[in-house]
């Protein structure tokens, strides 16, 4: 998160641009739109699926004639847990032209409005929970599948979220500071949207992410107004008072 | 000669169980036979006990045995990848004359599919970096199974270079010396020009660029100056820039890929 700015002049193509659709027999259609971007004729169109470190990638024609040139088949990858990516690459330089990150085939997304924080009920051995970054870059809470009712107490049960949540907060902001080195004002990514929403916590901006103590301090005042939103010490003060 | 199964979810539970416990004593090799543990897979594949001499070495082995299965199935099977791990598990975590074994992270050993330490497991990612990139994964895979280093870990951990053939391919041209068949000399270490500075190197061309789509000798091209002493010592007597291009492009096109090169292109 070193810089902000997009400086590069690449264009983000918007979601309702574009559709993917999955097919029973394993291919997918991709609809794409991209007239009056102000992109040159010539930028070449590559669709890319990918999981993980495994990417099949799909050339999809011009910015003048968008269709793809190849069957928009899946060898490597179910399109059951892909993501999808749509770049606009200057065919001379390699440059990217305009970009879209981190689509779901249409029916798998959330309708608009997206988690900030997944969760998900794992066997993940003598830990409670923990938080982890997934391939996507989205953070996820994990609750041990060992804990009855996991995934309803951390919805309701206001001393399970009491003992997680500001912890777990704390824990991704950490996570995406560690993990991303830069990020962009008009970035879709889970990064920049997190630190939107710690931004308007704290209703400061960001610290150069360089400056290490800055940034500590920054997640601790988005940690505090994220607790003091919540009734968490209430929820905690009701519990300790009523087992005693 | 042991046909390949898969552990069933009971089975991966064990033998994570086993490994969280400390991996003490004997592998549970019982698992890879049981049928309450373990299952067949599609096709009739068959593993023997070898000892390999790196996770290059495994890895070839690996992608020549494995060639039946649908890759689709095979590539986030953790089944069959923690089978394969507990088959070779004395060899990838050797127990001491007291039975310790000197284990790392359980990524290493058992999949953690969802999460961002896919990277980590020895014996799926020896397959894959070979299945992906042939003989230009050399260079990251010439240590012992039993050991995790940080080249491995910049190249192969970071999904900025290791999916992108084009960017492996210029690491392998950076950090492999051909002649000796080694890691060259430095390349282990953290200093400018060193593969950690190359992932950063990737990371940030890649909100500019799509290396995919470009020529070996553009990406290079691209690389700072601190990356000039490794493109140098691969041709001392000629002009670094020229055998540059012309190695990374021979590199490329050896392992039947090219800069843009994909799988459906």
């Amino acid at each position: 998160m070193r810089s902000r700015i997009n400086s590069t002049g690449r264009k983000k193509i918007q979601r309702d641009r574009i559709a993917i659709l999955p097919r029973e027999d394993g291919r997918f259609v991709c609809d794409l739109d991209v007239a009056n971007l102000g992109l040159p004729p010539t930028g070449r169109i590559v669709v890319e699926a990918h999981r993980q470190s495994i990417t099949e990638r799909f050339d999809f024609g011009t910015v003048a004639d968008p269709a793809p040139l190849t069957a928009l088949s899946l060898r490597q990858l179910d399109i059951e847990d892909v993501t999808f990516r749509v770049k606009i690459v200057d065919p001379e330089s390699g440059r990217l032209l305009a970009r879209a990150d981190r689509l779901l085939p249409n029916g798998h997304d959330e309708g608009g409005r997206r988690e900030l924080l997944t969760v998900k009920i794992k066997d993940i051995g003598p830990e409670p929970w923990k938080v982890e970054i997934d391939a996507a870059g989205e953070p996820v809470l994990i609750l041990n599948d060992a804990i009855p009712a996991a995934d309803s107490r951390i919805m309701s049960d206001a001393l399970f979220q009491a003992l997680i949540l500001p912890a777990a907060f704390r824990q991704v902001l950490h996570l995406l500071w560690a993990e991303n080195e830069q990020l962009e004002q008009d970035d879709d990514s889970p990064a920049s949207r997190w630190l939107m929403f710690a931004q308007a916590l704290t209703n400061r901006e960001p610290p150069d992410w360089d400056a290490s103590d800055d940034v500590v301090e920054w997640i601790d005042i988005a940690c505090k107004a994220f607790a003091a939103q919540h009734p968490f010490m209430m929820a905690f003060k009701e519990a300790v008072n009523g087992g005693s | 000669m042991v046909a390949v199964r898969r552990l069933n979810d009971q089975g991966i539970h064990e033998f994570r169980e086993w490994l969280e416990g400390g991996a003490w004593g004997s592998a549970p090799h019982e698992l890879l036979t049981s049928p309450l543990k373990s299952e067949p897979l599609s096709a009739a594949i068959d593993v023997e006990q070898r000892s390999f001499s790196s996770r290059f070495d495994l890895g070839q082995y690996l992608n020549e045995k494995l060639q039946l299965l649908p890759f689709t199935n095979m590539a986030f099977d953790t089944g069959l990848w923690d089978w394969l791990t507990l088959f070779w598990f004395d060899q990838i975590a050797a127990p001491s004359a007291t039975g310790k074994r000197n284990l790392r992270e359980i990524a290493r050993y058992s999949q953690d599919s969802g999460g961002r330490r896919w990277s980590r497991h020895v014996v799926r990612m020896s397959w894959l970096s070979v299945h992906n990139h042939g003989d230009n994964a050399r260079y990251f895979l010439s240590t012992g199974l039993d050991r995790h280093t940080d080249v491995l870990e910049q190249i192969a951990g970071q999904q900025e270079i290791f999916g992108s053939r084009a960017a492996v391919a210029l690491g392998a041209h950076l950090y492999w010396d051909k002649t000796a068949n080694v890691l060259k000399r430095g390349a282990g270490g953290k200093s400018a020009g060193s593969p950690r500075r190359l992932s950063r190197f990737m990371k940030q061309i890649r909100m500019t660029y799509d290396p995919e789509a470009m020529q070996p000798e553009q990406l290079v091209e691209l690389l700072p100056r601190e990356f000039s002493r490794w493109r140098e010592k691969q041709e001392p007597q000629t002009s670094a820039a020229p055998a540059a291009k012309g190695l990374l492009a021979r590199l490329m096109k050896r392992n039947g890929t090219s800069a843009s090169a994909s799988s459906n292109q």
